[in-house]
């Protein structure tokens, strides 16, 4: 099957890699339809993720076509189309139990940061992503979610991970009805973070993001207020940013950029250029710098281990609460599917890019660089009709 | 509701803005479910094991493997070994993820290695051959004068 696989820091390449098998009873093999390029594959790409090995496959966001089953499996036949979420989960376990299935104990034996995830380094657990033709998908009966008859794949694509984590990342805020939320990124998670603060009764959402196209998609498909670097004297955003909230700063802060952040030369050549950390934490910082004191800050932008320059100080100091984690998606997956149907959330309208597989090194390199102004890139597969 | 809500839903910013304004509303409230219960389609307590094939490597601390693991690209060379001497140590010390960061380095060069390597080592050895062979016949000529 073609599949895209990693060569090392910025070097992929589409190439024949043998199929997927069944390996576990709940296990099945899913034709991938629909496949998306994601934010955090760039850190991957970029050599941020320990433990990214030469010949894996990334993709973490994908929707197929069910093509074996294992003899386990007691929700899915041949032939159904899903929608699979990122994080692998037994269901069973303490977290899936409690509903934290972006925490499972039971599909990542390389670290207890994560459950188990498609295509993202084995430091969560060595699985091959869906940016290829075919992908195994373990624990059928939990994760995966049958698409509806009128729905289209792309439809509900974004189920699979950046809704969700949107959605989870303005939840996270606390958001009350009338507070003020700034989120930091207008990147696709951004977008749906910016959207959910909106459907949780937000009295006014501002967006941050240094590219100016970007700006203009979250003013158009949000109707939020944006701020760009260039509106900010010498770039100090959150001097606008505090200015703009009476100087108080803002009700509830969203970090949706993660560790590429742009934003701080020191931040920038010694976690993202010289990899002396894990990545850049001006978006953290930023955030809990234009929070107002006992304000909620989220970080829902990946970051990887080690460790991060992140100022800490301040916030104890402000008394703010932060919250993160992974997107538990499959909690989320019925309410966000119910709120595209109603209208509320046009999920594929953020696709500004549909590329097939065969030239996903270049649909990287478009959204890497911002090239076309681009939002979001899907792949399609050969085989995907 | 306050002014400044009623105010913002008369806007309406997006269409159903507010709508999920309660917490009731919101499915991941609380964070943690108080009545746990198994997800999706889950039919059974304890998931069964995948069989090990003996060298998936595991985190320091973690007695056996979980029950469902990735298979791709086991450890090969010498970015192997130090991947398995990285996972001896426990992922709460630095020194765990750098060692998997350096690792990944290598693994990069070796794979560059393996691919130039077709090509460079018949190269050397044509080089070394007839350069061997034009030194020879320096000598020859040197002895015979």
């Amino acid at each position: 099957m073609l599949a895209l696989t990693y060569r090392g820091p910025n070097r992929i390449r589409v190439e024949k890699k043998p199929a997927p098998k069944l390996e576990h009873p709940n296990d099945v093999i899913l034709r991938v339809t629909r496949t998306a390029i994601c934010g955090s594959d760039l850190h991957l790409l970029h050599g941020l993720i320990p433990d990214t090995r030469v010949g894996c496959v990334f993709g973490h966001e994908f929707a197929g076509v069910v093509e074996e089953v294992g003899p386990g499996v007691v929700s899915l036949t041949k032939g159904d189309r899903v929608v699979v979420p990122f994080n692998i989960s037994c269901g069973t376990c303490f977290f899936c139990q409690r509903g934290l299935t972006g925490n499972c104990e039971n599909t990542n034996p390389s670290a207890n940061v994560a459950s188990g995830v498609y295509g993202y380094s084995h430091t969560t657990g060595g699985y091959d992503g869906g940016q290829a033709e075919y992908v195994r998908v373990p624990f059928a009966d939990v994760g995966p979610m049958k698409i509806p008859d009128d729905m289209t794949d792309e439809q509900v694509l974004f189920l699979s991970d950046i809704l969700p984590t949107g959605y989870q990342a303005a939840e996270m805020g606390e958001i009350k009805p009338g507070e003020t939320v700034v989120v930091f990124g207008c990147g696709p998670v951004g977008l749906f973070a910016q959207r959910s603060a909106w459907l949780m009764g937000a009295g006014r959402v501002i967006a941050v993001d240094p590219v100016a196209y970007r700006l203009d998609f979250a003013r158009a498909y949000n109707n939020v207020e944006t701020v760009g670097f260039e509106d900010a004297t010498g770039g100090d955003v959150v001097s606008l940013l505090m200015k703009m909230t009476d100087g108080r700063g803002a009700d509830v802060c969203i970090d949706a950029v993660g560790c590429e952040a742009e934003g701080s030369v020191a931040q920038s050549f010694l976690g993202v250029k010289a990899k002396l950390m894990a990545g850049s934490a001006t978006a953290i910082n930023w955030s809990i710098a234009a929070c107002r004191k006992a304000g909620n800050v989220v970080l829902i932008g990946v970051y990887g281990p080690p460790f991060n320059a992140v100022d800490i100080g301040s916030a104890m100091n402000k008394g703010l609460t932060l919250r993160m984690n992974q997107a538990n998606c499959k909690r989320y997956m019925p309410k966000l599917l119910d709120h595209i149907r109603e209208g509320r959330i046009d999920a594929e309208g953020i696709i500004t890019h549909r590329v097939p597989l065969e030239h996903a090194a270049d649909a990287y390199e478009l959204f890497e660089k911002k090239k076309d102004n681009c939002i979001k890139c899907v792949l399609v597969p050969p085989m995907a009709a | 509701m306050n002014s400044q809500v009623e105010k913002q839903m008369q806007i309406a910013p997006i269409p159903g803005a507010g709508v999920d304004g309660s917490q009731e509303a919101r499915p991941g409230v609380p964070m943690e479910k108080e009545t746990p219960e198994p997800a999706g389609n889950a039919h059974w307590l304890t998931p069964q094991r995948m069989p090990d094939p003996g060298w998936i490597q595991k985190r320091a601390g973690l007695e056996e493997l979980t029950p469902v693991f990735g298979t791709t690209v086991p450890p090969r060379g010498l970015s192997g070994l130090m991947r398995r001497a990285a996972y001896r140590i426990p992922e709460h010390f630095t020194s765990h993820w750098l060692v998997l960061l350096a690792a990944d380095r290598v693994d990069v060069l070796e794979d560059r290695l393996k691919t130039i390597l077709p090509f460079v080592v018949p190269l050397a050895a044509a080089g070394v051959y007839f350069g061997v062979r034009a030194q020879r016949r320096t000598w020859w000529r040197a002895l015979l004068a």
